[in-house]
């Protein structure tokens, strides 16, 4: 794999230099397509050959429920996924975050809902942390859950979520399962 | 009213054959798209502030109007502008016509119903769920065809140009064209849907997501930052009046971008579930980024200097310059932080933070934003044989750079809050294995009642940028109004 990976580097300068000489439009019909070889070049080293990596099977990796996809779906199209994410990593910052990520954990997230940001709290482990009503209450008004305190300052408002009291009967149901089954 | 003469006038220009008409209607559209996702803009920020504003609503929550707003700003605003702008640029560097205008209208027409479709879809919960590719199938097969029949007209307009030594401006457009097709259709897994789907997917989830970075980087890399740096080479000797520094330094700047950009894409991933030799060739890339980023600033600062004043000047002529010069600084300052923070020992204090959000602005934003205004105020006299109004567009940027800083001053610090809050833990330590445990010392809740004087302040900030944006955005439609009105005068012939 390495030495796929020299190739292609090697190949890859080989084509930034003829870029950098020839400046003639002449050459069009070469650079071009030399343009094109350097992405795909690229896109084999960093996306096809972390592919041909295996696996390993873990514990957090096992098929959703037919009520938990179907919350999962809901997670994904209600956008959770830009404020919560769903990875521990292995430094200080993530310490006592639950156990850290490991690449099988995802096998049957997709689309993966890793998340960019921490808006909220990281909910790889969420699972078993409240129960379902909390959930229920929670998802219909987050606010109850964490009101305004007294600060030193002044009230100090909690929770930022917005409320997902539009979410049908069943919805909430389904996500909640979904939200219990992330371990 | 205006607005329904607008739209017809639009319609009218869409079946156009004349010169410059395709620039002209994406300029419009870009603009028009740009006070819409400015809007939603303000709608998140005020959402952070009082959470249950709008809330109750199914397709005005958070998460559905996010994406619209991130996916409005960068298809609909930056890439038509950009677009625009490249259609009135490419004819004066080939020196022979557009090869059909009423082409170039007919894909700004496909990319408003491309939009339109979006603005429909997301905010109803169709998304593939994936950042930047949250676009529905249909939607990416629409995307497809109006990058081919762009692709198509540019590359006829080049290829019928006598042999001259490329501007490196063309470069730039034509690696655009032939890199964005192949990156988007990658990120957006075509031939696999995941509208719906959930689960096991044609791919498992560590390399879904590998995959979505390698696109959500690339079409930041190989569309947005090249089209940008296309129009920002073009722009910086007409503007500063002074021949460029270095072409030669140019091409080493784009041949390098070419070649080390797409390797980056697991730096968006640091210390996560990929594998570790990956992040390392990302970082060490992300490095290496230093050398066309300084190629490009070198450059600027060169070709510069000596026109700095010009930025103080309040004549009309120099009304570009100061949103010009402010792109270009904003650029040097993203791509040293980009680096910066890749590095990981930087990135496990900064990622998932806000930080990250200041800086696709910075860059979205302060950079790529800016040199668009610069243009279209450059542009648009030169298209419509018009004058801007001079006064608004000082407000405009007034109240956009104090908004900005203002909004990334507060963005910047509340990632570091939170990266020094997230960071601090209890230790306990464990005597019979000898080893320590760490548990977060301060609860999450209480550092989102840490955050709420910066979501004020950020609130604050969105409102004076959302202001200065939409004089922008009025100014340019009154300059469309003036030029369509009995007095003015649609010159056929471009300057
Ligand atoms: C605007 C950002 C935002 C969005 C969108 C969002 N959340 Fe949250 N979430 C938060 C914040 C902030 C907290 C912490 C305060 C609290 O508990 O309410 C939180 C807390 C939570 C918690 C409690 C976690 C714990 O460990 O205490 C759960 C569960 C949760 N969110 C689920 C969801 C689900 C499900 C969705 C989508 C339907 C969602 N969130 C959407 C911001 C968000
Ligand atoms: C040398 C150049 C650059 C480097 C090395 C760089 C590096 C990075 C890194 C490491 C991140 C991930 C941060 C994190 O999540 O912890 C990031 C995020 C981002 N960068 Fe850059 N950057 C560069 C230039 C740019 C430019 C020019 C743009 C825009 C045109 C840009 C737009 C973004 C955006 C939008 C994100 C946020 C992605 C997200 O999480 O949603 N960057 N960049
Ligand atoms: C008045 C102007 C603007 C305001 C107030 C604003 C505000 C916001 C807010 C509140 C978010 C959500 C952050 C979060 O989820 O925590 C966001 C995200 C984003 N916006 Fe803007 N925005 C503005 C203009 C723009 C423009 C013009 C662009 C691009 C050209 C842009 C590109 C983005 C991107 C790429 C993201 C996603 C960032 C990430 O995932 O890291 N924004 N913006």
């Amino acid at each position: 794999m390495y030495t796929a990976l020299i190739l292609f580097i090697l190949a890859g300068s080989i084509i930034c230099l003829g870029g950098i000489y020839y400046k003639r439009s002449i050459v069009l019909g070469i650079l071009v397509p030399g343009a094109m070889l350097l992405i795909i070049i690229a896109f084999l080293s960093t996306a096809v050959l972390p592919y041909m990596e295996k696996i390993p099977a873990t514990d957090k990796g096992v098929p959703y429920s037919e009520r938990a996809l179907l919350g999962r779906q809901i997670y994904v199209r209600e956008g959770c996924w830009y404020c919560h994410t769903q990875q521990v990593r292995p430094i200080r910052t993530d310490a006592g975050l639950g156990n850290v990520s490991q690449p099988g954990d995802y096998q049957y997230d997709y689309p993966h809902v890793l998340g960019t940001e921490r808006t909220g709290p990281d909910l790889s482990h969420l699972g078993g942390k409240y129960e379902d009503d909390w959930h229920r209450n929670h998802l219909m008004n987050p606010r109850p859950k964490t009101p305004e305190e007294e600060g030193m300052a002044g009230k100090v408002k909690g929770s930022v979520m917005p409320p997902f009291s539009y979410l049908s009967r069943e919805e909430t149901e389904a996500l909640v399962t979904y939200l219990q089954s992330l371990r | 009213m205006g607005l329904l003469s607008l739209l017809s006038g639009l319609c009218r220009w869409n079946n156009n054959d004349e010169e410059n008409s395709a620039a002209r209607s994406f300029i419009l559209s870009s603009v028009l798209w740009l006070a819409f996702v400015v809007s939603l803009a303000l709608i998140l920020a005020t959402k952070f502030v009082w959470p249950d504003f709008l809330g109750g609503t199914a397709w005005l929550s958070f998460g559905r109007l996010r994406p619209l707003h991130v996916n409005g700003a960068l298809f609909g605003w930056l890439s038509m502008s950009s677009t625009g702008i490249m259609l009135y640029i490419l004819p004066r560097l080939t020196g022979v016509r557009l090869y059909s205008e009423r082409l170039g209208n007919l894909t700004c027409l496909l990319w408003n119903l491309l939009l339109i479709g979006a603005s429909i879809t997301l905010p109803l919960g169709y998304t593939q769920g994936r950042e930047y590719a949250e676009f529905i199938l249909p939607l990416d097969y629409l995307f497809m065809s109006i990058l081919a029949l762009l692709g198509y007209n540019v590359f006829k307009t080049v290829a019928r140009m006598k042999d001259k030594a490329m501007y490196v401006s063309l470069w730039y457009f034509l690696g655009s064209l032939v890199w964005m097709p192949f990156t988007y259709m990658v990120g957006n897994n075509f031939l696999m849907d995941t509208t719906g789907l959930g689960g096991r997917g044609p791919v498992p989830g560590v390399n879904d997501a590998m995959l979505n970075w390698w696109y959500g980087h690339n079409i930041i890399g190989m569309w947005f930052s090249t089209l940008g740096l296309g129009i920002f080479y073009y722009f910086l000797p007409v503007l500063t009046k002074n021949p460029l520094y270095s072409h030669r330094l140019s091409l080493i700047g784009f041949w390098t971008l070419a070649f080390f950009y797409v390797w980056n894409g697991q730096h968006h991933l640091i210390y996560g579930p990929g594998p570790d030799w990956l992040e390392d060739v990302a970082i060490t890339f992300s490095v290496l980024m230093l050398i066309p980023v300084f190629a490009v600033v070198y450059n600027f600062f060169k070709t510069a200097q000596g026109s700095w004043h010009l930025m103080f000047d309040n004549s009309p002529e120099h009304l570009p310059v100061r949103f010009f010069m402010i792109g270009g600084l904003a650029y040097f300052l993203t791509c040293t932080q980009g680096p910066f923070q890749a590095l990981k020992a930087v990135n496990s204090n900064l990622h998932l933070s806000y930080w990250v959000v200041a800086h696709a602005h910075l860059a979205f934003l302060a950079t790529f934003s800016f040199i668009s205004m610069a243009s279209i105020y450059y542009v648009l006299p030169r298209l419509l044989n018009t004058s801007i109004n001079l006064r608004l567009a000082h407000w405009h940027f007034w109240l956009l750079c104090l908004g900005l800083i203002i909004f990334l001053g507060i963005l910047h610090t509340a990632g570091i809050v939170q990266g020094a809050m997230w960071l601090v833990k209890l230790e306990e330590y464990d005597f019979v294995t000898g080893s320590a445990l760490f548990k977060p010392a301060v609860e999450f809740i209480d550092i989102v009642r840490l955050l709420h004087p910066f979501y004020f302040t950020l609130w604050l900030g969105a409102g004076l940028m959302a202001t200065g944006v939409m004089l922008f955005v009025v100014n340019v439609l009154l300059t469309f109004y003036k030029a369509d009105s009995p007095g003015g005068r649609l010159r056929s012939k471009g300057a």
